[in-house]
């Protein structure tokens, strides 16, 4: 291969170490803009601490991060249990694994950029919240509210005027300034007289949010992000693409850039970089000139923020979790409910329809903000009891004892089982059978920053690692601001007139505009009056 | 959303092979019927598109570049993914990228879905005063890997019409075969309705 030989000295215009999701959105812009970048990833697969990687990588993984971890490093503390006779290349674990909402600037990015052909996404509509030792759907839209059964009459008109509050929320700034600071739950409770449950629900299972805590300000960020994206597309808020989530969205980006000229090089380290001269070297030796900058994901500091993780694969398929038709679920432990847990425990549960595991199998992914030991022990609790719920959801010839004052009517004088009562049965279900784990692994993973503010004058820029939010938050905004560091502009940010290889691609990407401004409509006439937030929203589809 | 369709059946080939063997060529040749003899590394293809009747079907071939990422291995594993049929392609004057067609097919296997059409195809044979590889060669090769073998030219235009219509048939027989279509329900996101299962409701 004469292409193979490289010359003594390779130019670039822009080295980007590390093929995590933000580096590879800034490649594939700065490609697109016209800038010559060399992509190099130390890994032999791309997605860094973004990858979903197969067992051997998995294996090879822990071991490397046990021998090489410290204060600076993304991951620590990573203890792998596999069980034998499994097929490596079956598996995709994912080591940082996010959730796409519908409505969300990545979401636009990915349309506008045309990464999103090269993805498969799948609907992702289940978000349970663990309450009282059952799980509870969490009812994120107006319908729901309006056919719970188990909300009050009261509480229906409460939820009612909070959702219609927060749908323009950031417009209505007199209702919550004076809580901007403020732990979202006093702000719920003394605005609009929401108490416990839906508290509970409104924080954890629709914002995600890992304790009542959190400021107002950003929480109703948090919870109009789940609001606003039902209906996009179905009736579920959330999607993910399959084989892996961030991993595999930061290769999409990496192939748009190689088709905009970026090289690759994986299993290659950058091993100096002189800023004076501007020449890195490559760990084979070779010497890179390099003209503008360097985008580094290495040689960063740990941030304020860590997260300690959990993946079980568990030989079930968890399909009692899942909506018809779909292969993956939420499930969130709130602040206190698995043995005095401070933070709420999140678990991403994915089907074989994920494309992460075989068929009859699932993975959950549990993580917490609480840290090391008491990180851990939450985890744990967790586990067992996503071990009993899905035992005895599963479980298909289940008995109890019914007594008669356990039943009631309802007016048609059909009989139900009290709920209480069935709660109370469940509680005391010993399941028969037991589950069996084919993989579990715990680690910590911290949030990792850049030591130094950098400037338009700086030739080393550091990225920094993902964001620990189980979707993905604010990450266009930092490819943005690094691709500003190296062209003084987001202007041209992804600003490019595809050349049309196919006609209904573009015939597609039109109504889609239309639709999501058909949608935004419809929401607008649902609140009466408030229109200028969603205009914005489809606004930066037609970019 | 109900969008009248222009083909009966969407097929997605990929090309993969050595660098310089000349796969841009082939599938310029085939999708433009141009022909760009300067050696030009792989800028700004993605995939192209070319529909063709073929026994009363009318079948759309997506057909995939490798992007420049074959030239140091770092062909995305998502390239592989829901390809139909993938095209080998060497140089019948760089034995090289012949000895290579092993490697790239155990890669096709890692990560390829079971049971694409594959299909050898040794490029340049018009340069017969260059010719490192034999007909025989490729034939053998193909045989061991249990796929059929074809040499061509895109800049003498042979058999390049003749490659990619014989694979677009290997699969339209394996996809009338298969029962029904399966029911994926992926989300098509560009146009904003699920391709299967709920619609939207709003």
């Amino acid at each position: 291969m004469a292409t193979m030989t490289t010359s003594a000295t390779e130019t670039c215009d822009v080295l980007i170490y590390g093929t995590g999701l933000i580096e590879s959105i800034v490649a594939a812009a700065l490609a697109w803009q016209g800038t010559n970048v060399l992509h190099i990833d130390s890994n032999p697969y791309y997605g860094g601490s973004w990858a979903a990687l197969n067992l051997d990588e998995l294996k090879a993984w822990t071991d490397r991060v046990n021998e090489t971890a410290t204060n600076n490093t993304p991951f620590s503390d990573a203890y792998l249990y596999i069980s034998r006779n499994l097929d490596p290349r079956k598996y995709a674990i994912d080591l940082s694994p996010h959730i796409l909402f519908t409505r969300s600037d990545l979401l636009n990015l990915l349309i506008k950029s045309r990464v999103s052909r090269y993805l498969e996404f799948k609907p992702l509509g289940s978000f349970h919240t663990f309450e009282q030792d059952s799980f509870e759907k969490v009812p994120g839209t107006k319908e729901d509210i309006f056919t719970s059964q188990t909300l009050t009459l009261l509480t229906k008109r409460s939820l009612m005027r909070f959702m219609k509050f927060v749908i323009d929320w950031e417009q209505n700034t007199a209702v919550w300034q004076e809580y901007k600071d403020e732990p979202i739950s006093k702000f719920l409770e003394e605005k609009f007289g929401l108490d416990g449950p839906q508290i509970v629900e409104l924080v954890h299972s629709i914002g995600l949010l890992p304790t009542p805590n959190a400021p107002t300000e950003l929480a109703l960020g948090r919870i109009t992000r789940y609001l606003t994206s039902m209906h996009v597309y179905g009736n579920f808020p959330a999607m993910y693409s399959m084989y892996g989530t961030g991993g595999e969205l930061a290769q999409g980006f990496c192939r748009s850039a190689a088709v905009a000229g970026a090289v690759y090089r994986l299993g290659t380290k950058l091993k100096s970089f002189d800023e004076t001269t501007g020449e890195a070297e490559l760990d084979s030796g070779e010497k890179i000139k390099v003209a503008e900058k360097v985008i580094s994901s290495e040689g960063t500091v740990p941030g304020d923020e860590e997260i300690t993780r959990m993946v079980a694969v568990v030989e079930k398929d968890c399909k009692e979790w899942f909506a018809e038709g779909e292969s993956a679920a939420v499930v969130v432990f709130p602040v206190d409910t698995l043995d005095g847990n401070r933070f709420a425990v999140q678990v991403l549960v994915m089907g074989s329809g994920s494309g992460q595991c075989p068929p009859g199998q699932a993975i959950w992914y549990l993580s917490t903000q609480d840290r090391g030991e008491q990180g851990r022990k939450d985890l744990y609790v967790a586990l067992e009891k996503l071990e009993e719920s899905i035992l005895r959801e599963s479980t298909e010839n289940f008995e109890f004892d019914v007594n008669e004052e356990d039943i009631s009517y309802l007016p048609n004088g059909l009989p139900v089982i009290s709920s209480v009562r069935l709660g109370e049965s469940l509680r005391n279900f010993t399941p028969k059978e037991s589950l069996k784990y084919l993989l579990k692994l715990t680690y910590s993973q911290r949030l990792t920053v850049s030591p130094i503010e950098p400037t338009a004058a700086s030739k080393l820029i550091h990225s920094v690692a993902p964001s620990i939010d189980l979707a993905f938050e604010d990450i266009v905004d930092q490819a943005k601001s690094l691709y500003e560091l190296v062209t003084g502009t987001t202007d041209d940010f992804f600003d490019v007139d595809f050349e049309d290889e196919d006609d209904d691609a573009t015939a597609t990407a039109a109504a889609a505009d239309s639709d999501i401004r058909d949608i935004a409509e419809d929401n607008d006439e649902d609140v009466a009056g408030h229109h200028s937030d969603f205009e914005e929203v489809a606004g930066e589809m037609t970019i | 959303m109900a969008s009248s369709r222009n083909y009966d059946i969407l097929i997605k080939l990929l090309l993969i092979g050595d660098s310089g063997v000349g796969k841009s060529c082939l599938l310029l040749r085939f999708s433009e019927d141009s022909f760009t003899p300067s050696f030009i590394t792989t800028i700004g293809i993605d995939f192209k598109i070319r529909t063709i009747d073929l026994d009363g079907k009318r079948i759309k071939m997506q057909i995939w570049d490798t992007a420049g990422q074959e030239r140091f291995r770092t062909i995305t594993t998502a390239y592989y993914r829901g390809a139909m049929g993938i095209l080998l392609v060497y140089d019948v004057t760089d034995e090289k990228s012949f000895n290579n067609i092993r490697n790239w097919f155990s890669n096709v296997e890692q990560h390829a879905s079971e049971g694409v059409n594959k299909l050898l195809i040794g490029n340049k044979c018009d340069w017969e005063e260059k010719r490192a590889v034999s007909t025989e060669q490729g034939k053998a090769l193909a045989n061991e890997l249990g796929i059929p073998f074809i040499e061509a030219s895109a800049k003498a235009n042979i058999n390049v019409e003749e490659a990619f219509v014989s694979l677009a048939r290997q699969i339209k027989q394996r996809v009338d075969l298969a029962s029904e279509p399966q029911q994926t329900n992926n989300i098509d996101i560009s146009s904003g309705t699920k391709s299967a299962g709920n619609g939207k409701c709003c």
